[in-house]
């Protein structure tokens, strides 16, 4: 079954319908029995907040996490746990919601810029997205080694973003510095144990890993400035700069196809081919001494398993850019997608992730629209009056109150689920629906494990192959891991696509982009990735200007706030529960460490 | 944390981010040659060593990374030196709420970007604004947005002067404009300004208050080169003129580059480049 919770079915044909077409209002969600839960739940939680050590605990702002949050919790201090978690962002500007507002009446083209606007960090994948929206659009598709130079390029983004977060963003918090002063006698033990990986990385002990990942003075944390560089540097060959694309046009790129440029992607690609080899022992050790130093950190934000991914890197051969045929070009990607609920595998199809998503505002500093002009995708499959193609961006700033709105993030829901997007994501994805359209890239099981295989071809140092497994469950220390993985997934992606363009190239076929024509009328959607998660683009044009932009950003999935059933954003339930397993003598000593490992495993 | 240093050893480097989408802070950590970290680690000759207060970098987060910015507003955390990424939202025009918020008051409103600018502006020995955003509002001041951003010469007035420099009469805003600026113009700026603050050097800037060295090139707002033809009535001669130091430059360790590779150029130096400039760079559909 691919929706459990919207009313849509499918036939023997695989096209979606309404499971009663004759329903009033088929998308009306007050029937959800989840809503009374919520509401229950609620009620529990204030019972036990007159236990005089059931406090409110609050951060603002949370460093290191591009999304200007803040954080606030209900913490049992006997239990040590986060009975409750609300999460704000509290910036309007900057994120999706202005964005939109400023395309509606402009140029379809001019769309690739200001949303790429919308992030920093991911500027690319919203270029690319946007620019794949405008191509469904235009009925054009981009010449084989556009498609290949854009690949080139996110991969080089998907590493800078996966190191910084690793060593700048997330890594502080188990360094040197941190385990000293919060858990501190896992700083005894990390110092007589060895770590396993010496042979990779060369480092004696775990506490040498530690001390590496001291920010500024460790040589882990200068190293992953310098690694991260190079991947700003591919991003900036294809690109011509980055953040903020300028060569990303609708029907392909705006670069030269000469062999320069390409050989000075694959130096930077065989340096972090090294590199990615010692990176993923390095978060190994250092997640396996936390297990092993405390087995409730497999507990630290810790979640079902909502994942959901709309893959990337396309297959030149098989991208199109028509939603007609998106499922099939879609299921050639080097990350496929797909999405996972609670273990079960929904589907792999992306006009099902498509039609499945919805947007809601009641607990967002935003003000709700009525209806909407989009029934149904170009298949035909329904849509709800929340799909992003029926939205209406009108902020509504009002004070901040936990109860009611309290966010400038949406909560954009998959079924009607928060869904968990990024690296973990993607890889337990790949490896669950059968990883099969890279060379180097392989899904495999081991002792009834399932996971990946990621080769990587001898560099100076050997080639070596590395193992990732499916874990149990997701949590915050698992994330960063496959962070780690992700860096030698990209590295052999970016490798296996510079073998194809370098054949394209041989071949004469050099041509960058194709001449394209907007439509006066047409609803499209752009999918693509940035290193922290999906993001989807939903464009509609009318009168041959942008009537609708809609952006859904990885940092909405999974930074969002309660939706309009109660269901907390994919942040807040980490949060909920997680074990608060700070060492401090004293409870005015109390930082909420692992409330924000929690929150910074997510990188939004 | 040690609040007195002396001028010429170490300088605070106190980082807002307004109304933007950090990727000026992107830009920044791109720059390797010198890297920040090499300014952070004192390791630049004539430099000072620099302290960073970032908010995607400070290891301290909430009340904790927030005594930092008390402690400068009240004059206890100096030398320092101020630098705003982002644009400052109108807040009058959020009503009960706010458009950017960074922490919350003692009896719960919300603190806002604008409320840390009134603060620490007039302690800061320099102001220095990175991107189009801080510089002249950006995106976000941008046709559609409701937020009313500003730059920060704007809001502050123009003849707003920060404390240190040579002459008693202070330092403007210094702008370094670009959606995003290089990295290493930035980083050069930073020295530029730190060398300026020791009396080793005079602080050049053009009558946009630029580093006039960095923005004196000029070029236009440019389509992409792609496989088919320009814009129609492309004509250089009518076009406004960008300065930015991207064509010279490229766009890091002299390469990459917007127009110079093939791509566009949509004016991000300039102001109101959204409104005014892109449409002269949009690929031709309409052939």
């Amino acid at each position: 079954m691919v929706f459990k919770n919207l009313p849509i079915k499918f036939d023997v044909y695989g096209r979606a319908h309404l499971r009663d077409e004759e329903a009033s209002d088929p998308f009306d969600y007050t029937p959800d029995p989840r809503i009374q839960r919520a509401l229950n739940r609620e009620r529990t939680l204030e019972k036990l907040s007159s236990n005089p050590n059931v406090r409110p605990f609050e951060i603002g702002p949370v460093t290191r996490t591009g999304g200007r949050f803040a954080l606030r919790t209900v913490i049992d201090f006997d239990q040590r746990r986060a009975l409750d978690a609300h999460v704000e962002c509290g910036q309007f500007a900057g994120q999706s919601g202005a964005c939109e507002m400023t395309l509606n009446g402009h140029e379809p083209s001019d769309a690739i810029h200001i949303s790429s606007r919308v992030c920093g960090s991911s500027s690319g994948a919203h270029a690319i997205a946007s620019a794949m929206a405008l191509e469904m659009a235009a009925g054009v598709t981009p010449p084989p080694l556009a498609v290949l130079a854009r690949n080139l390029g996110s991969c080089g983004e998907v590493i800078s973003e996966c190191v910084n977060h690793l060593f700048l963003l997330a890594g502080p918090d188990y360094s040197e510095g941190a385990v000293s002063r919060t858990n501190l006698s896992f700083w005894g033990k990390a110092q007589k144990t060895p770590a396993a990986g010496v042979n990779a990385h060369g480092l004696e002990t775990v506490a040498d890993i530690m001390r590496g990942m001291n920010p500024i003075s460790g040589h882990l944390y200068l190293e992953a400035l310098q690694m991260a560089r190079l991947g700003r540097e591919m991003a900036t060959l294809m690109f011509g700069k980055h953040p903020h694309p300028a060569t990303i046009v609708p029907g392909g790129i705006g670069i030269e196809a000469n062999r320069e440029v390409f050989n000075q992607v694959l130096g930077r690609v065989n340096a972090l081919l090294d590199y990615s080899k010692k990176l993923a022992v390095i978060w190994d050790d250092l997640v396996d001494f936390f297990y092993d130093a405390e087995p409730r950190y497999r507990r630290v934000g810790e979640l079902p398993g909502n994942l959901i991914s709309v893959g990337l890197w396309d297959d030149p051969e098989g991208y199109d850019a028509s939603y007609a045929n998106c499922n099939e070009w879609g299921m050639r990607r080097m990350s496929a997608p797909g999405v996972i609920i609670n273990g079960e595998i929904r589907t792999d199809r992306l006009s099902d992730i498509n039609i499945g998503i919805e947007e809601f505002v009641d607990h967002s500093y935003y003000g709700q629209w009525e209806g909407g002009q989009v029934p149904a995708d170009p298949l035909s499959g329904p849509v709800s009056p929340w799909h992003p193609w029926n939205k209406e961006t009108a902020p509504f700033p009002t004070p901040r109150d936990w109860k009611e709105r309290y966010s400038w993030n949406t909560a954009p829901r998959w079924d009607r689920e928060a869904m968990e997007t990024g690296p973990l994501a993607r890889l337990w994805i790949n490896a669950a629906g059968g990883a099969q359209n890279c060379e180097f890239i392989k899904s495999s099981r081991r002792s009834s494990q399932r996971g990946l295989e990621i080769f990587l071809p001898k560099g100076q140092r050997p080639a070596t192959t590395l193992q990732w497994s499916i874990p149990e469950r997701p949590n915050a220390l698992e994330r960063n891991r496959a962070r780690a993985y992700q860096v030698a997934y990209a590295v052999m992606v970016a490798y296996a696509d510079l073998l194809k363009a370098f054949d394209c190239i041989r071949q004469g076929e050099v041509t960058m982009s194709v001449r394209f024509l907007h439509p006066d009328r047409k609803i499209s959607v752009g999918f693509w990735e940035s290193g922290r998660g999906m993001t989807t683009h939903h464009l509609a044009i009318k009168n041959r200007v942008i009537g609708n932009y809609q952006v859904i950003t990885p940092s909405e999935w999974m930074g969002s706030p309660r939706d309009a059933i109660g269901l907390p954003g994919i942040y807040e339930a980490a949060m909920m529960n997680t074990p608060l397993l700070e060492e401090c003598a004293r409870a005015e000593d109390f930082i909420g460490v692992d409330l924000l490992r929690v929150a910074r495993s997510f990188d939004p | 944390m040690q609040s007195e240093v002396s001028s010429l050893e170490a300088v605070y480097l106190i980082w807002l981010s307004g109304a933007g989408c950090d990727g000026c802070t992107m830009a920044m950590l791109g720059s390797s040659e010198p890297g920040i970290e090499d300014l952070i680690l004192g390791n630049v000759p004539d430099v000072p060593r620099v302290i960073l207060v970032h908010p995607d970098l400070a290891t301290e987060s909430g009340d904790a990374f927030l005594a930092n910015l008390e402690q400068a507003a009240d004059g206890r955390l100096s030398p320092f030196v101020l630098v705003l990424e982002g644009a400052i939202a109108d807040e009058s025009r959020a009503g009960q709420g706010s458009f950017s918020r960074l922490g919350t008051s003692a009896d719960g409103r919300p603190v806002t970007v604008a409320d840390w600018v009134n603060r620490l502006a007039p302690q800061a020995e320099a102001v220095i604004a990175i991107g189009s955003c801080a510089s002249w509002g950006g995106i976000p001041a941008a046709d559609g947005n409701p937020t009313g951003a500003k730059g920060l010469e704007d809001y502050l007035g123009r003849d707003f002067r920060s404390r240190g420099g040579f002459s008693s009469s202070g330092l403007p805003v210094v702008n370094v404009p670009g959606c995003a600026p290089t990295g290493e113009g930035f980083i050069e700026t930073l020295i530029y300004v730190f060398l300026h603050l020791a009396q080793l050097v005079p602080l050049d800037l053009d009558e946009e208050r630029r580093p006039r060295w960095l923005y004196n090139h000029e070029t236009y707002p440019l389509p992409p080169r792609v496989e088919y033809p320009p814009a129609v009535g492309f004509d250089l001669s009518n076009r406004p003129t960008v300065k930015c130091p991207v064509p010279v430059t490229g766009w890091l360790r002299n390469f990459g580059g917007c127009a110079r590779v093939g791509g566009s150029c949509i004016g991000c130096t300039e102001r109101d480049f959204a409104d005014s400039y892109l449409a002269l760079a949009r690929p031709d559909p309409a052939f």
